[in-house]
């Protein structure tokens, strides 16, 4: 596979199919752990891993994998690598497996996951499905964390720093950084830390995202159809001037 | 229909030695997390006792046999003649488990509380609608009732839980 196709196999899941707000696969999750930005943070580095890993071996294996049990060989290679997660983030990140709670578990039959690996890590290199695994990760990752940023700030009206990532603050208690909510005044938005809040926050950027799209295609569009007019006068301008100077000879 | 035999005896090796390799491989990172995980629930345990009731002298932890919520307590020097107990207490319901450190004072008026474990599937509701209260107010009489916070079962099981550690107390259980 060439350069511009490794690039293609990065990049694509960051943006032109990102898996939350164009595939809008792994909504669960999106919308469960989004209540603060550290658990966001927390959920898309374990989801890295996993749809990492889980795409590496698929693609190695994927010449041994008999077809007639290609699913739940895709599903066994999934739970290990979330297991593993798990107990990792139980020893060394019990904050973050608590704040995520099942939703660790969950990532077992989290459709991205599975998606990439029926869909590219199955059909593609080792090195490609690496690519699209960080790729989509990174992706992944991004759109919860600005979904959580929207929540926590406008919904708790405070960004909390060291209460999943409690090395942040060492021994101490979370600390809250005040914007919306603070001593003597309240203008957040509680319904946004809600689950129908989740929802709402979810379609307005999925909104956002289609106006901007659509304004790129409109634009792309009139571009176009200047550029049509434009050589077409140029094309009429030039003929004139050709039948001009006949004329005149 | 005519079975394979040699497709499905190959079809079962391959599922058996990716699950053997998985076997193995979570066997391995469970030698090395398991310690660290039991590691840590000590230091939590150690860190909710604190919360508790401060910095108070802790006497060794009692075990309680043939209780389904409470595991064991603490005897609590509370100093100027003040004593108390922690009870080490959990319960499960539809929704996932809560395990608590519950304070008792000696007058068996309730103390604070710390959360050791929650895996409601309405966890955050439960914590800031019911724990977060709870472990706020300076009269927990006042609140341990308002369990209609979004998350009724599970604010039902911790008030439980709590009462249940109180009885013990009183029914002067050692």
């Amino acid at each position: 596979m060439s350069k511009s196709n490794h690039r293609e196999s990065f990049v694509s899941g960051i943006f032109a199919n990102n898996p939350l707000f164009v595939s809008l696969l792994g909504i669960c999750p999106a919308l469960a752990v989004t209540k603060s930005i550290e658990a966001a943070i927390g959920m898309g580095l374990l989801f890295t891993f996993v749809l990492v890993c889980s795409n590496v071996l698929v693609s190695a294996l994927r010449k041994f994998i008999p077809e007639l049990i290609s699913t739940p060989c895709y599903i066994i290679i999934i739970a290990t690598f979330v297991t593993l997660v798990k107990m990792m983030a139980e020893a060394f990140l019990p904050e973050l497996y608590s704040t995520l709670g099942v939703f660790v578990s969950l990532l077992v039959v989290n459709c991205v996951i599975l998606g990439r690996a029926e869909a590219f890590a199955s059909k593609n290199g080792v090195l490609d499905s690496l690519l699209d695994g960080i790729g989509n990760g990174i992706g992944f990752t991004l759109a919860i964390v600005l979904i959580a940023a929207v929540r926590e700030i406008l919904g708790a009206g405070t960004i909390t720093i060291g209460q999943t990532f409690t090395f942040l603050v060492g021994e101490g208690d979370p600390t809250r950084l005040p914007i919306l909510k603070g001593p003597g005044y309240d203008v957040s938005l509680f319904a946004l830390t809600t689950p129908a809040g989740g929802f709402l926050v979810l379609g307005i950027v999925l909104a956002i995202i289609a106006a901007i799209k659509n304004a790129k295609a409109r634009k792309k569009a009139v571009d176009e159809r200047l550029a049509k007019e434009k050589a077409k006068a140029e094309a009429m301008a030039a003929k004139a001037a050709q039948a001009a100077k006949e004329a005149k000879q | 229909m005519k079975i394979e035999w040699g497709k499905a005896f190959k079809t079962g090796i391959f599922l058996a030695c990716i699950a053997g390799a998985a076997a193995l491989i979570l066997s391995g990172v469970n030698v090395v997390t398991s310690k660290k995980i039991e590691e840590n629930r000590v230091q939590k345990e150690a860190k909710g006792l604190r919360r508790v009731f401060g910095e108070a002298t802790y006497g060794e932890a009692i075990p309680v046999e043939n209780d389904k919520n409470i595991s064991k307590y603490w005897s609590v020097n509370l100093g100027e003649g003040k004593e108390g107990r922690v009870y080490s207490v959990s319960g499960t319901n539809s929704y996932g488990s809560v395990s608590l450190l519950v304070g008792i004072y000696s007058d068996f008026s309730l103390g604070n509380i710390y959360v050791l474990e929650n895996t409601e599937s309405y966890a955050t509701t439960l914590q800031d609608g019911y724990l977060t209260p709870y472990i706020q107010a300076e009269d927990k009489e006042t609140v341990i009732d308002n369990v209609r916070c979004g998350a009724t079962y599970g604010a039902k099981l911790c008030r439980d839980l709590i009462l249940t550690a109180r009885n013990h107390y009183k029914g002067g259980n050692e």
